[in-house]
C-alpha cells in the first residue's frame, strides 16, 4: 500500500469514528450531558487552549514522555548489549527484571514522589521502570540472534571483540530494537498519565483528573482524545527515528513485498 | 459402463470478475471418473487446475454445469469424497498429534468409540510408513512426512474419491518417487478411487489409468489419454516401458503445443 | 558425576544478592529514615502482612471480577467481528482508537458516569481489560487460516462446529497475549483506581504509608503486588506452556 493510501484510509477512519460518535450523541441513548456531541467536545478544547492551561500541559506531558523514551531506550539497549557480552549479567538480571517488569507504574508513584519530588525525575523514573522492557528483551534477543556468518566476516577482517558488537552486531540488532522501543513509547505515555494523574500538579494526566472530578464534562473528552493523538503522535516520532536509522532495513523488506 | 460412474464433471464454467475484468477460467470442462480408476488431471501452468479442484470438491461452485458425484449434483462437499491439499503444513492442525489429525476425519465412518477409532489411525498410520510417529505433532514431521499423515487422514474418511491436489508438489525428488509408490499401493490396497491433480507430465502418466490433459485458460479438456500398463507399476521398468513413453509423449506434446502459444 | 557448573549459572541468585548488598551498605551509609535498608523492609513485610493481604485481597477480587466481564464479552464479541468481515472493518478504526488510549485515562471518565464506588472500580478494570482482549481476539480470528477452513469444510463440519474445533484452537495463543496485557492494564488501573478514589486496596495501602512516611512500609507493598504480578504471569505462562505448546514449537521448528 502507498503512503498516500495509508494516510487517506487513517483519515477516512478518524471521519468514521468522529461520525459515530457524533451520531451516538444526537441518538440521545446517552444522556447528552455525559455524553456530548463533537462541537460541544471542540468547544471545550477551545476555552482550554484559550487559557493557555491544554498547550502549557501539553508541551510538558510530551517533554517528558519523550525524555524518558529517549533514556529508557538507550538504558535499555546498554543493558542488551551488556547481555550480551557477559553470560552472567544475563542470568541474574533476568531474575531481577521477573520481578520489576510486572510492578503497574501507580504503585510506584507515591513513594517516587518522596524520593523524588515532583519535577522530571519523578517522571523519567517511572518511565524507566516500565519502557527499557521493550528495547532491553528486543535487543538482548536480536543480539543472540545475529547471523555467525555476519560475526566470522568481521573476525576475518581483524576486528575487535568491541568492533563487532558496536558495528556488527548492534546495527543487525537495531530493527528489533526499534520493535521494542515501539511498543516502550505506548508504555511511557501510559507511565507519565498515570504518574501525572497521581502526582496531582501539572500535565495533561493531571488536568484529566481535575476536570473530571470538577465534572467538567467536554473538557474531560477533549483530554481523552488529546492522550490518543499523544500516542498516535509518539508513534509516528519513533517511526522517523526508525527510518533514518535503520533506513537499510524498511528499504529491504519494503523491496520484499 | 454408466453405473460405474462415480464422479462427473458436466459442462463446468467459472470465471472470475465482471465486465472487462472478467476472466474466464473454466470453459466447459466434461469429464467421468470410474469407480476403482486412478486419474490425473495434468495442465499448463496457471490453467485453473486448483479452481476445478474446488469445484470437484464441493468447496466453490461453478458458475454454470454441474459436478454429479454418485449421481448426485455437489453443491458443497458431499458425504464420501475426501481431499489431500498440497498445503500440507496448513492443511494440518498444529494443536492436533499425528494420531488426533486423523481421527479428526472419522466423522461419519464405521468407527464409533474411542478405541475404535485409535485403532483405525494406527492402522492407517502404519499403512503410511508412520506407526511409531502417532503421538508426534506435525511440526516434529518432515514435509513428506506431514504429507503422509494428510494422506492417511484422507484415507481414514473412508471415502468413495480421494482428491489429490498436487500432494508432492513441495516435497524432494526422492521422497516424491517413494510417495508416489506409496499412494498407488495404499490406492490398490484400500480399493481407493482417486483423481490426481498435478503439473507433472511424467508423475499424471506413471499414476493414472486415465490422464486428462487441460487447455490453457480458459481452460476445457483438450484430451483424454488412456494408460495401459496394469496395476503394478515400478519407477525403473514402467517409466522404460514403450507404452509409458507414448503416453507421456502425447501428453507432453499437448501441453507443449499451449506453451508455445502462449510465448507467441 | 556432578556436571561442572559455570559462574553463570549462580547468576541468577548471586546478582539479586549483589544488589540487595549494595542497597543495604548505601542505606546504612545514610542512615536516613526516609531510604530504609533491606532488613527495614523485610521489618515491614512483617509488621503489615495481614493488611497488605486484606488490602491486595480488596484489589484482586475487583480486578477478578472486572477481568471475567470483559473476557465473557469480548471474546465472543471479537470472534464475531473477525468472522464478519464487513462489521469487523467499520469497528477497526473505533477498535485502533481505543488501543491509544492510555488504560489509566479511563479512570476519570468512567468515574463521570458511574461514580467511584464498587462498581464504578470494576468497570474501569473491565473497560481497560476489554481492550487488549477485544483487539487480539479481532485479530486472530480476522487473519483465519484459510486452508484449515477449506479442510474444516471438505470434512462437512457446521458452522459452529468449524469455530470451536478450529477457529478457538488457532486463535488460542493470540487471545492468550491479550490476556496477558488485559491482567497488566487491569492491575494498573485498579491501583490508580484505589489511589485517585481511596476507599480501600492495596493503592489505599500505599498512599496512607506515603502519608506517613512510611517507606519502608510502601516498599513492602510494591514488594507484594510485583509478587502478585508475577504468580500470575507465571500461572498464563504455564497454562500457554501446557495448553499451546504446540503454537510455541512449532514457531521455533519454522526458524
Amino acid at each position: 500500500m502507498t503512503r498516500a493510501l495509508l494516510w487517506s484510509r487513517g483519515a477516512v477512519s478518524l471521519i468514521f469514528v468522529l461520525a459515530l460518535w457524533q451520531a451516538v450523541a444526537l441518538s440521545g441513548a446517552v444522556p447528552a450531558k455525559f455524553f456530548p456531541g463533537i462541537p460541544a467536545i471542540i468547544d471545550g478544547a477551545r476555552q482550554m487552549i484559550a487559557t493557555g492551561e491544554l498547550p502549557r500541559n501539553e508541551i510538558l506531558t510530551l517533554g517528558r514522555a519523550l525524555t524518558g523514551l529517549v533514556l529508557a531506550s538507550v538504558a535499555g539497549i546498554a543493558l542488551a548489549l551488556l547481555s550480551d557480552a557477559s553470560p552472567f549479567f544475563d542470568r541474574g538480571f533476568r531474575t531481577i527484571s521477573s520481578l520489576l517488569q510486572p510492578v503497574p507504574p501507580a504503585a510506584v508513584v507515591p513513594m517516587a514522589i518522596f524520593a523524588l519530588g515532583l519535577g522530571i525525575k519523578l517522571y523519567i523514573f517511572i518511565i524507566l521502570l516500565v519502557s527499557i522492557w521493550g528495547p532491553y528483551l528486543n535487543g538482548a534477543a536480536a543480539l543472540r540472534a545475529v547471523p555467525r556468518e555476519q560475526i566470522l566476516t568481521g573476525r576475518m577482517l581483524g576486528l575487535s571483540p568491541a568492533a563487532i558488537m558496536f558495528r556488527i552486531k548492534l546495527p543487525a540488532a537495531m530493527p528489533q530494537i526499534f520493535a521494542g522501543i515501539r511498543y516502550a513509547a505506548a508504555v511511557s505515555l501510559i507511565a507519565v498519565v498515570v504518574a501525572e494523574m497521581l502526582a496531582g500538579r501539572d500535565g495533561i494526566g493531571f488536568l484529566l483528573v481535575r476536570k473530571s472530578f470538577s465534572i467538567r464534562i467536554p473538557e474531560t473528552y477533549a483530554l481523552m482524545f488529546v492522550t490518543m493523538f499523544n500516542g498516535v503522535l509518539l508513534a509516528l516520532l519513533v517511526n522517523l527515528a526508525r527510518r533514518v536509522l535503520t533506513g537499510w532495513h524498511v528499504r529491504q523488506t519494503g523491496a520484499s513485498k | 459402463m454408466n453405473d460405474t460412474t462415480i464422479l462427473e464433471a458436466v459442462d463446468l464454467r467459472k470465471a472470475y470478475g465482471h465486465g472487462l475484468q472478467r476472466m474466464p477460467i473454466l470453459d466447459g470442462i466434461d469429464f467421468r471418473v470410474r469407480k476403482g480408476d486412478f486419474v490425473s488431471v495434468v495442465g499448463p501452468s496457471g490453467c485453473g487446475k486448483t479452481t476445478l479442484l474446488m469445484a470437484l470438491a464441493g468447496l466453490s461452485q461453478p458458475d454454470t454445469g454441474e459436478v454429479r458425484f454418485r449421481g448426485q449434483p455437489v453443491t458443497q462437499p458431499p458425504q464420501g469424497l475426501a481431499v489431500v491439499f498440497q498445503d500440507y503444513s496448513r492443511s494440518l492442525f498444529p494443536w492436533k498429534t499425528a494420531r488426533e489429525n486423523v481421527i479428526f476425519a472419522m466423522r461419519d465412518t464405521a468407527q464409533k468409540t474411542r478405541q475404535e477409532r485409535r485403532d483405525r489411525a494406527d492402522e492407517l498410520l502404519a499403512a503410511v510408513g508412520l506407526k511409531e510417529f502417532a503421538q508426534k505433532y506435525p511440526w516434529q514431521l518432515s514435509g513428506g512426512m506431514q504429507q503422509r499423515v494428510a494422506i492417511a487422514r484422507g484415507l481414514a474418511s473412508e471415502s468413495d474419491l480421494l482428491l489429490l491436489d498436487e500432494p508432492l508438489a513441495a516435497v524432494d525428488a526422492q521422497t516424491r518417487a517413494d510417495m508416489q509408490d506409496l499412494i498407488l499401493e495404499l490406492a490398490q490396497r484400500f480399493d481407493q478411487t482417486c483423481l490426481l491433480v498435478t503439473h507433472d507430465v511424467d508423475e499424471a502418466v506413471y499414476m493414472a489409468d486415465k490422464v486428462i490433459v487441460l487447455s490453457r485458460r480458459p481452460t476445457s479438456v483438450a484430451t483424454e489419454i488412456p494408460v495401459d500398463l496394469g496395476k503394478r507399476r515400478d519407477q525403473l521398468a514402467t517409466r522404460e516401458q514403450p507404452g509409458f513413453l507414448h503416453a507421456r509423449h502425447e501428453v507432453m506434446e499437448r501441453i507443449r503445443s499451449y506453451r508455445s502459444q502462449m510465448a507467441g | 558425576m556432578i556436571p561442572l557448573r559455570k559462574p553463570a549459572d549462580y547468576a541468577p541468585i548471586l546478582m539479586p544478592l549483589i544488589v540487595v548488598a549494595i542497597w543495604a551498605l548505601a542505606a546504612a551509609s545514610t542512615s536516613s529514615p526516609l531510604f530504609p535498608g533491606p532488613a527495614k523492609v523485610a521489618q515491614a513485610i512483617w509488621h503489615n502482612f495481614s493488611t497488605i493481604m486484606v488490602q491486595l485481597g480488596a484489589t484482586l477480587t475487583r480486578v477478578v471480577i472486572g477481568f471475567a466481564v470483559a473476557a465473557a464479552i469480548t471474546v465472543p464479541l471479537g470472534i464475531m467481528l473477525g468472522r464478519l468481515r464487513i462489521i469487523g472493518q467499520l469497528f477497526e478504526p473505533v477498535m485502533d482508537m481505543l488501543a491509544t488510549l492510555p488504560p489509566p485515562a479511563i479512570v476519570p471518565l468512567v468515574m463521570l458516569f458511574a461514580g467511584t464506588g464498587d462498581a464504578a472500580k470494576i468497570t474501569m478494570i473491565a473497560f481497560a481489560a476489554a481492550i487488549p482482549l477485544l483487539m487480539n481476539t479481532y485479530e486472530a480470528s480476522k487473519t483465519q487460516n484459510e486452508m484449515a477452513n477449506l479442510v474444516a469444510r471438505s470434512l462437512r463440519l457446521s458452522r459452529f462446529e468449524t469455530m470451536l474445533r478450529v477457529d478457538l484452537p488457532a486463535a488460542l495463543p493470540m487471545i492468550a497475549t491479550g490476556v496477558r496485557m488485559a491482567v497488566a492494564a487491569a492491575l494498573l488501573v485498579s491501583v490508580t483506581s484505589e489511589i485517585l478514589l481511596a476507599t480501600d486496596g492495596i493503592g489505599v495501602f500505599l498512599q496512607r504509608q506515603q502519608e506517613n512516611f512510611q517507606i519502608a512500609g510502601g516498599l513492602a507493598g510494591i514488594f507484594f503486588i510485583s509478587l502478585t504480578g508475577l504468580v500470575v504471569n507465571t500461572l498464563i505462562l504455564a497454562f500457554e506452556k501446557r495448553w499451546l505448546f504446540w503454537h510455541y514449537r512449532a514457531q521455533e521448528d519454522a526458524k
